[in-house]
């Protein structure tokens, strides 16, 4: 069996790392980490400026990965992702010409902002790992993970993710706005960010000049992670619970679309790259509600009568969760 | 048969010497008549302007050469029944003298009897006093406002009320006994753990007065509970570890859920 506290050091020099640069957001680098160590995908849903793309750009420094981020747009097309053949007019063949995709970790900003095409193509790549230009298909790196973000409140001129590719997101987790402890700290930390000067000019330094550019470890460590995760064990009980909560997401009364069985799964990977992150080699109820919210939420979709009530999909399932028994 | 072929062949043959403007046609007053393409010799004519003698409105809508002479779109209404010349109605552009003034008879006719402007008030009906419009408002009136006040105030919580009482689920305790009783007897199955273990967090909620509070918070305050924390984590161990011990100690640790007072 696998002994998580090998991993520890490793886990917390990643968080310590970014948290140099991000104050607080504890439980988004969490959730970052849980989708990185189960190959899993996230969609962060937060209003601007709460330091996503500064967390993502940390993170994947810290862990020594390539980062590339898509500013989604309206005209955006599906080869600006992914790729297209391009005439080289000196040998007169087609060469192919790799899109931002190809790379560990995709910051895929305001996602909703582009047509359904581009999400199509985007979200197709994340589901099989792979990307067919031309004639040739073409794997992605491993690992692949897109971190997608979407405003909550600007919708017009959007165009929503349906429920179908909602569910290939594996968390979806919903970022808060920080502390008022946490917010001096930042206002603190911007103070003493100071200037560079470079050829004759100068310029103010932003949060992500001062992100480190060495690696806390190696790919190998993250893959050592990776492994790790998978050998956490999931008990009998646990699994029980897990069908318990996806079927009373299916059988309630508020409910029009309850959880997917790729909820099920998801939960249950979470569950273990949390345990391994809290130095368990085992799952427990904790992990269970912990991530259900993240996991469920974006998957499920209340019924007419309760929108008309008044209700939301987080009261509908803080009700499932309470009354769990 | 034969006959009535006879007179459709003789009409073909006589409806052309019958001169046009002998045909009067009675049109009512105030319908729009058309007239398309119209050929009238003589120089090029326009409407007369209206004045309040004027039995009838004409508009030229459009004049085209036509050789020697114009050719007509136009429409007329009348404005009193009677005879009239629409020539009258024409003059020559540009007050230019007509030396042969246009002959195009009209008859407007009226559907009221003369001197009559209003039309005839409708005829009074006598219905049965029951179904009569107004009492037919009131009733539905009734009907709707008291359908309206018990959905807001009766309908839908009685409703609820009904259904919540028929699907009344048994308290946290009531569910615990018999399951704490299999897991005394040994006889506690792994859908029985699941449930154990869900219903004393349950349990514990209700016990520590958190159903306000979010199931993250509930289940940290109830892992931290000094009473709660020594059972949860041994039933951890039992349920959850990859080598899992059961609680040597079972009994005791179970006895106080056998008959809790908590419901």
């Amino acid at each position: 069996m696998v002994s998580p506290n090998n991993h520890t050091p490793y886990i917390e020099a990643v968080r310590k790392q970014v948290a140099n640069v991000v104050v607080g957001q504890d439980d988004v680098v969490e959730r970052l980490l849980i989708a990185l160590f189960t190959s899993g995908h996230i969609l962060l849903q937060g209003m601007p400026g709460l330091a996503k793309t500064l967390l993502v750009n940390a993170l994947g420094k810290a862990i020594h990965l390539d980062f590339s981020r898509i500013q989604f747009t309206i005209d955006l097309l599906p080869s600006d992702i992914l790729g297209s053949e391009i005439l080289d007019q000196t040998s007169g063949q087609f060469t192919t010409h790799k899109g931002p995709v190809f790379t560990n970790l995709l910051l895929a900003d305001e996602i909703n902002r582009a047509a359904p095409k581009v999400q199509g193509a985007l979200l197709e790549a994340m589901q099989e790992r792979k990307v067919t230009i031309g004639d040739n298909t073409y794997r992605l790196p491993i690992p692949f993970l897109v971190i997608a973000t979407q405003n909550p409140i600007e919708q017009s001129g959007t165009f929503e993710l349906p429920e179908a590719q909602l569910d290939r997101f594996m968390l979806c987790h919903r970022l808060k706005y920080p502390t008022p402890v946490e917010e001096e700290e930042i206002l603190k930390r911007n103070l003493d960010l100071g200037i560079q000067k470079e050829g004759g000019g100068a310029v103010a330094n932003t949060e992500f000049d001062i992100v480190s550019d060495d690696p806390v470890g190696e790919v190998n460590d993250l893959i050592s992670v990776i492994d790790a995760v998978h050998k956490i064990h999931v008990s009998e009980v646990f699994i029980k619970h897990v069908v318990e909560l996806i079927s009373r997401t299916r059988n309630n009364s508020h409910i029009e679309l309850g959880a997917s069985p790729r909820a099920g799964i998801a939960l249950i990977k979470g569950a273990r790259a949390r345990a391994l992150i809290q130095g368990r080699d085992y799952a427990i109820p904790e992990d269970l509600f912990e991530l259900a919210e993240d996991v469920l939420l974006h998957r499920m979709r209340l019924n007419y009568e309760a929108l008309a009530d008044g209700m939301n999909t987080s009261d509908v399932l803080e009700g499932i969760l309470n009354t769990m028994g | 048969m034969k006959l009535s072929r006879f007179v459709s062949i003789l009409y073909l043959f006589l409806a052309p010497l019958i001169a046009d403007d002998q045909i009067i046609e009675s049109i009512p007053i105030g319908i729009k008549v058309q007239i398309n393409d119209e050929i009238i010799p003589g120089p090029e004519l326009e409407a007369k302007p209206l004045t309040n003698e004027s039995a009838v409105v004409l508009r030229i809508k459009a004049v085209y050469p036509h050789g020697n002479a114009f050719r007509y779109d136009y429409e007329y209404y009348g404005l009193a029944p009677g005879s009239y010349d629409l020539g009258d109605y024409f003059q020559g552009k540009n007050n230019i003298a007509l030396s042969d003034k246009p002959k195009i008879p009209i008859l407007f006719t009226s559907s009221l009897p003369k001197e009559q402007i209003k039309p005839n008030p409708p005829a009074e009906g006598q219905l049965p006093h029951f179904i009569k419009y107004k009492n037919i408002l009131i009733v539905g009136t009734i009907f709707w406002l008291s359908g309206l006040l018990f959905l807001i105030f009766g309908g839908r919580k009685k409703l609820n009320l009904i259904k919540s009482s028929a699907r009344k689920s048994p308290s946290p305790a009531e569910i615990l006994r018999p399951l704490v009783e299999a897991a005394r007897q040994g006889n506690l199955g792994k859908n029985d753990q699941a449930k154990l273990e869900r219903t004393l967090i349950l349990f514990w909620s209700h016990r520590l007065d958190l159903k306000d509070e979010t199931s993250k918070v509930t289940l940290s305050k109830i892992k931290s509970h000094p009473e709660a924390k020594p059972l949860f984590q041994k039933l951890e161990s039992w349920f959850h570890k990859p080598e899992p011990e059961e609680p040597s100690d079972l009994d005791a640790l179970l006895e106080p859920y056998s008959e809790p007072k908590i419901n």
